[in-house]
């Protein structure tokens, strides 16, 4: 217990030296270093596929499934790579997949078609501290409704404050693409939100 | 400043660039001196802060709820006891301990990833190959001109010499590393070849007598480098074969371009270093080149498994 605490403060902690060593654990087969990195990043990991796919069950399956992979692939991780980037690099990819797995199986759509259809969470979240139900509810209709770029841009930006170098990392596209996509996207936000951001 | 400057959906991006802290110093201070005299921009600013409070609180209201169970780390758990991770390889420690070595780190995104790769390598390639004509019409005496026009590989005076191997393909598949299991001066015509000018790679003391016992141990450290990256090529060529047809024509054939350039530098240098093993840089470039093949392939290796 100790020793993943301290595992865990170090992970915490982000010194590039001690998740290298980590990593290097984890890889060499150090379940209690893999459970460290998956204790600390497992959370923000699950939020964002749940943003993108407003699917709380699937996002938890799809999260498992991200830690699956990067545990094989850790091998595979440049020294140079940031592990949460790269841990949002592959749960990106385990999204599209999925999404294409289930629009496959369903008819012939494409990728950009709005996530929304069929896959919206039936049980919206129940907090409502903060924001209203139902303005939750509007803003993950809002953004169930943007395309991917867009989507995925807004959520990495906007709800996860990354920086533009580091979703670059983690998509692949150039940051003037992100700007660009970002811009469109807060203008479509904002388009379908008008009312309750007026009545804000 | 200029009074259309800071306009339209223009500015509106910058805005939001400046909410962010994206833009540069200097850019963010005009935007910042404008928005002082500014209302309109102001309100654009202010309003901006109040959708990005709104999804803020949209983020950790969704966040709050989701919660990570001891059952999910079970699932994963027990999924990945089944699966030994991959471990880093020898062509990973080599990246990893090149990058530490301080060599050029490329760029995250795949498109400026290859843009950048292909630049280094024709800077390598052409660099190898001056340095290579350099020392081989500096060791040529006149006795040997003749050894220019041999079909093997004597260097051309422009551009990467070619191959020696003849079976070295430039194709994904079958791109086996130059020279790599090359026997002893039996390829080339012996009465066209100076001892001085090839050096067969186990045979360096034969042909530099002069070489002192340091100079053939760091010779020796350099060969067996050289060995372990023709390893870590070997072996992912392998890998690459099986499921080369995974990839994409366009993709395949600006891999091949790579490789071509690639092999030839490797060559080039290789050649280069064994008519001079006292030069650290020759080697320096030799194994840069090596290390760089290793690179491509696995960029290649990670495209065809896509993460």
């Amino acid at each position: 217990m100790l020793a993943q605490a301290r595992l865990l403060s170090k992970v915490e902690r982000r010194s590039p030296e001690d998740i290298q060593s980590i990593v290097a654990r984890a890889c060499a087969g150090d379940e209690a270093a893999f459970h460290a990195i998956f204790n600390r990043y497992s959370k923000p990991v699950l939020s964002f596929i749940y943003h993108l796919l407003s699917d709380r069950s699937r996002a938890e399956e799809l999260m498992q499934e991200t830690f699956v992979r990067a545990y094989r692939n850790l091998g595979t991780m440049r020294a140079d790579t940031q592990l949460s980037t790269w841990l949002f690099g592959i749960a990106r990819n385990v999204v599209r997949e999925a999404v294409k797995e289930k629009y496959k199986e369903q008819r012939k759509v494409s990728l950009d078609e709005p996530v929304s259809q069929g896959l919206e969470d039936a049980q919206p979240l129940q907090d409502e501290r903060l924001i209203t139900s139902e303005l939750q509810a509007a803003i993950q209709k809002a953004l169930s409704g943007l395309t991917e770029d867009y989507r995925i841009v807004f959520v990495l930006k906007v709800l996860k404050e990354k920086s533009y170098e580091e979703i670059s990392a983690i998509t692949g596209a150039s940051v003037g693409k992100l700007k660009t996509d970002l811009h469109r996207a807060r203008l479509e936000m904002k388009k379908k939100l008008q009312p309750y951001l007026n009545a804000s | 400043m200029k009074s259309n400057e800071f306009f339209g959906d223009e500015f509106s991006a910058m805005l939001e660039d400046y909410h962010y802290g994206e833009l540069d110093d200097v850019t963010a201070a005009r935007v910042m001196a404008h928005l002082r005299g500014c209302n309109q921009c102001s309100s654009m600013l202010a309003g901006l802060e109040q959708e990005n409070n709104i999804y803020q609180a949209y983020a950790d209201t969704t966040e709050r709820n989701l919660e990570i169970t001891p059952a999910m780390w079970e699932n994963v758990r027990s999924r990945i006891a089944e699966v030994a991770p991959d471990s880093p390889g020898l062509f990973a420690r080599l990246r990893n301990s090149l990058s530490s070595m301080g060599a050029a780190v490329l760029p995250t995104s795949p498109v400026m990833r290859q843009v950048a790769f292909a630049a280094v390598i024709i800077v390598i390639s052409v660099t190898g190959t001056l340095l290579a004509v350099k020392y081989f019409q500096s060791n040529q005496s006149p006795g040997q001109e003749a050894h220019n026009s041999a079909p093997q590989p004597a260097p051309a005076p422009q551009g990467a010499p070619k191959p020696n191997n003849p079976q070295d393909k430039t194709v994904i598949a079958g791109n086996s590393e130059p020279n790599h299991e090359e026997p002893a001066p039996k390829k080339r015509p012996e009465k066209n070849i100076d001892k001085n000018q090839f050096v067969p790679v186990n045979n360096v003391n034969e042909t530099h007598p002069k070489l002192t016992p340091d100079e053939m141990a760091l010779d020796q450290r350099i060969q067996k480098l050289r060995l372990e990256y023709v390893e870590a090529i070997d072996l992912l060529n392998a890998k690459i074969d099986k499921r080369k047809s995974k990839l994409d024509p366009k993709l395949v054939a600006v891999f091949n371009r790579n490789l071509t350039i690639v092999n030839e530098t490797i060559a080039a240098t290789r050649k280069a270093y064994e008519s001079n093993p006292r030069d650290a840089e020759l080697a320096q470039y030799m194994l840069t080149a090596y290390s760089k093949k290793v690179e491509l392939l696995q960029q290649i290796d990670t495209a065809i498994g896509g993460e």
